[in-house]
């Protein structure tokens, strides 16, 4: 286990779960979910993670706005979308937003450790 | 969530076979979902070659539409004992409640259809369309779906190990609500 922490955000419970386990198993570790924006935008003051995976439909605001409000709240937040496809359009938003990279659901291991670790490195964050 | 849509692009209303063309692409991105994320053998999947007048709903539908200038409404039909073998390879040992598996299945068809549409719409490649894709939901009722107007349905069925599937496309979607009842007086 290293120490470099992760905040889910997803408006579904199961992909949630899924998600914890897939990051705990992959070494990091999860120190809490947000299933709607307003939540996750109080959680993340409190939380300050190392980085966030993101949701881009959630019930309350889209994740796109969540991405903008957090990086107003912190400029070096790192955040990471997770997208269906179809989507393609919602991630460049994300990105000019401040998005530092994304994953397509199905979600798999290898890719969402290639991402996160890419992300880390360009910006420092060390094990 | 909605975006602005141009005036000047007018709705995209799909041909009878761009719809049976979508429809094929759904069945088999449902294909892979229901094998790789599901964890369930897939025994046949039958497209059709014609629009229908009518379908029977199966007991949980997982239905979301995809909006702006291409208005659909698709929906997945499955019958219970599907659902809970794909929740349990989706589910894949993830802690929960005895209390919360109800949710958590419901979640799952949720998951299945977002996923299984996105990839489709992708392979599709409605390049130079914008759309959004709605969040889905879930009707746990198993009736019946007259076609309306200028409406088209276009259905397909998988049929697998722990039970049978259909994945339904209706264009345009306008004269439905998103329980599939219709949004205007006969």
């Amino acid at each position: 286990m290293n120490s470099r922490t992760v905040f889910v955000v997803d408006d579904s419970l199961i992909t949630v779960r899924k998600l914890v386990q897939m990051l705990e198993d992959l070494g990091y570790k999860v120190v809490g979910f947000a299933q709607t924006g307003n939540d996750a935008l109080a959680k993340y003051r409190e939380l300050q993670p190392d980085l966030v995976t993101m949701d881009i439909t959630l019930p309350d605001m889209s994740g796109i706005d969540v991405v903008r409000r957090i990086l107003e709240q912190d400029s070096k937040a790192l955040i990471i979308m997770i997208t269906s496809h179809g989507q393609e359009k919602m991630v460049v938003d994300s990105i000019e937003a401040g998005a530092k990279g994304y994953v397509m659901k199905p979600v798999k291991p290898e890719i969402l450790k290639e991402t996160i670790e890419k992300v880390f490195t360009a910006y420092g964050v060390n094990a | 969530m909605k975006r602005e849509i141009n005036p000047e692009i007018p709705e995209l209303m799909l041909t009878e076979q761009d719809l049976l063309r979508f429809l094929d692409r759904l069945l088999h991105r449902s294909r892979v979902f229901l094998e790789e994320e599901g964890n369930t053998r897939v025994l046949g999947v039958y497209p059709t070659d014609r629009t229908l007048d009518r379908i029977d709903l199966k007991a949980i539908t997982a239905i979301l539409t995809v909006e702006d200038r291409l208005r659909l409404i698709v929906a997945f039909s499955l019958e219970q004992s599907l659902l809970e073998s794909v929740f349990k390879g989706y589910a894949g040992g993830i802690p929960m409640k005895s209390d919360e598996v109800e949710f958590l299945m419901e979640e799952t068809a949720g998951d299945c259809i977002n996923i299984v549409v996105g990839n489709a719409l992708e392979e599709f490649q409605l390049s130079g369309y914008a759309f959004t894709v709605s969040t889905p939901i879930i009707l746990k009722e198993g009736k019946s779906i007259q076609r309306y107007k200028q409406s088209k349905f276009a259905a397909g069925e998988i049929h697998t190990e722990a039970g049978n599937m259909v994945v339904l496309c209706i264009n345009p979607g306008i004269y439905y609500k998103r329980t599939l009842d219709l949004e205007v007086a006969e």
